[in-house]
């Protein structure tokens, strides 16, 4: 246990910050994907939903997990910041951009609740991982479509 | 707003990359300056003015 808890130190203390955050949202997105493939495992309800949507969403959070990676590891290897005013601008954008849409998500899946026939969890499981997937598509969309970054 | 960013930084014969390093920015957003496709904050049109050795209103045209 002391050996695991010195290495984790050791290992703390010889990353920068950059990359300190380049392998906690790594290891963020093994945890989201081991999370979704457990649920697509062991909900029998969400069979027919899950077996097309959920390959999906891992797709999607993956490759935003990738993204956000290559750039850190780009930015590292030029020696030049992985954020800076402007990324952090794209990233308030997207994120009150995410904030309003995710507000008519919940509306939908209140609304239709009774249809789908999913467990109360599993439902509450579906509207936090939507709203990952909004807040990923919204800053796809302000950082490589939106025509100014004022 | 327009700005001089990448004449001034083709007559000090520096690379995007270069700029971007020398004002702490990542390379990306010296290419949304050079195509006016974003407004730097005061202190980053400072920083890029200074690196060319000019004044804030000569490196960026209101």
């Amino acid at each position: 246990m002391l050996n695991i808890s010195n290495f984790v130190l050791d290992l703390i203390n010889k990353t920068s910050i950059v990359m300190r955050k380049a392998i906690i949202i790594a290891v963020l997105a093994v945890l989201v994907t081991a999370t979704i493939v457990v649920w697509m495992l062991n909900t029998e309800t969400s069979k027919d939903i899950g077996s097309v949507l959920m390959p999906a969403i891992l797709v999607v959070v993956l490759g935003f997990a990738v993204i956000v990676l290559i750039r850190r590891w780009k930015a590292t290897k030029e020696k030049l910041p992985a954020e800076d005013e402007m990324s952090k601008n794209i990233l308030r954008r997207g994120a009150a951009t995410s904030y309003y849409v995710s507000l008519y998500l919940w509306l939908a899946l209140m609304y239709f609740e009774e249809s789908i026939e999913l467990e109360r969890s599993s439902l509450i499981g579906a509207g936090i991982l939507g709203m990952a997937i909004i807040y990923a598509l919204s800053w796809v969309y302000h950082n490589y479509f939106r025509r100014s970054h004022d | 707003m327009t700005n001089r960013i990448k004449e001034l930084r083709a007559r000090d014969n520096l690379t995007q990359s270069d700029l971007a390093r020398k004002v702490g920015v990542r390379r990306e957003t010296i290419v949304f300056l050079e195509k006016n496709r974003y407004n730097p904050s005061l202190k980053l049109a400072y920083d890029i003015a200074q690196i060319f050795g000019m004044k804030i209103e000569e490196v960026f045209l209101f």
